[in-house]
């Protein structure tokens, strides 16, 4: 960068030959740049420079201290460190016991789980005696026919309040009549 | 000088005698010199604020913006240091055209951007006087109007030439485009600029009529960018 580039940029360029027939219009931008350059508040400068200046102060610090903060020992690799440092044997401590404790589990599960597992339906319907399930539905249907009575059906109806009718006490015959 | 400067808004500020200064003054601002700092604030922050203030047509937004693309040059001085390679102008007003940017789609978003009350009377504030003043806040006003009505590329190139003063190679670099190419966006602008103008009957050749006879001058002289 040239003494007379640093001149021409800070001022105004100079029109190029090709520009002639525009010179006006050039001269006009110029002018209304000047408006635009003067408009600017006399203590704007002041501002930015207190705003901006603790940033360059950063820079003034020791070398060593930036060097520090900028080279490999980050602010990621320094947690890590300290990580590493305090925190490894309470993190190996930790680990133990949950081993112990998830192996304590899986041994309960395998002593509980058998009895505890819910049955299958396959396993319900074979405790089910389809040749019984008949005789009582015969016997039912047989005890309908007959008007019979709970006991005919060999059910005990002692516990059956007195108070009670005939037609309460035997139920399936009602049921019975009304089919 | 530069003290001077300061104090009064209206005096341009003053040049860094060469590269070996500007180069100095980026060392010391990034080794934390506060001098240096404010010395480089107050080299480009018009420039930076008048880029700003042109496009987003809004003084506060100008400011925070000016204030925000310093602090992140602040931030990369101080964070990864910075050896002058004559790149220190396109990299500022990168930073800044991104910023802007980024600001006007923002914008865009939440709604058609507005025109600041107070820009509209800037153009009377400096340099004139009487009857001439109102005519150069019409003339002004009319400039800003036609600048809204031509494309985005062909403004970016006359706000990056005339509010940032940037060099027709700073702008290559800066847009990553030929000079060429930039130079007939420029020019075709321009003559699109004078046009809307000229349609709207507002008369240009005796407002510039001072600058422009020094820009011929130049033009003619054979100077290129």
């Amino acid at each position: 960068m040239s003494l007379s580039k640093h001149e021409s940029s800070s001022e105004f360029q100079p029109l190029p030959h090709d520009l002639a027939d525009v010179a006006d219009m050039d001269a006009l931008l110029q002018s209304e740049a000047r408006v635009q350059r003067s408009s600017m508040p006399a203590d704007l400068v002041t501002r930015i420079a207190a705003v901006s200046s603790p940033m360059l102060q950063q820079a003034g610090e020791p070398v060593l201290k930036l060097h520090e903060a900028s080279s490999e020992e980050t602010l990621g690799s320094r947690r890590q460190e300290r990580a590493r440092a305090s925190g490894s044997a309470w993190k190996h401590r930790r680990l133990a016991w949950a081993g112990l404790a998830m192996a304590a589990c899986a041994a309960i599960a395998v002593l509980v789980m058998p009895s505890a597992k819910p049955r299958r339906a396959s396993d319900l319907a074979s405790n089910i005696d389809p040749v019984a399930e008949m005789d009582l539905l015969i016997a039912a249907v047989d005890a309908m026919d007959q008007h019979a009575t709970l006991p005919a059906l060999g059910i005990d109806d002692s516990s059956i309040p007195e108070a009670l009718s005939d037609e309460d006490r035997s139920p399936l015959v009602e049921i019975g009549g009304s089919l | 000088m530069r003290e001077s400067s300061a104090r009064n808004p209206s005096l341009p500020p003053p040049p860094p005698a060469d590269s070996v200064e500007l180069s100095t003054l980026l060392q010391r601002a990034s080794k934390g010199d506060q001098g240096a700092w404010e010395e480089l604030l107050q080299l480009y922050s018009r420039r930076v604020y008048a880029l700003a203030r042109s496009r987003l047509r809004n003084d506060h937004l100008a400011e925070e913006l000016t204030q925000s693309v310093f602090c992140t040059v602040a931030s990369k001085l101080a964070t990864t240091g910075y050896t002058e390679q004559g790149k220190f102008e396109p990299w500022l007003f990168r930073v800044a055209i991104n910023r802007i940017r980024d600001h006007v789609r923002s914008m865009q978003r939440r709604g058609p951007i507005g025109s600041d009350a107070a820009l509209e009377g800037v153009a009377a504030a400096p340099n004139t006087t009487g009857a001439a003043s109102q005519t150069d806040s019409d003339v002004m006003q009319a400039l800003r109007g036609a600048m809204e009505s031509i494309g985005d590329a062909d403004r970016q190139v006359v706000e990056l030439r005339h509010q940032a003063g940037l060099s027709f190679a700073q702008i290559a670099e800066i847009l990553d485009e030929p000079i060429g190419t930039l130079l007939a966006r420029h020019h075709r602008a321009l003559r699109k600029l004078k046009s809307i103008l000229e349609s709207a009957g507002v008369s240009i050749s005796g407002m510039a009529a001072a600058d422009s006879s020094t820009q011929i001058k130049s033009a003619r002289s054979g100077v290129t960018p």
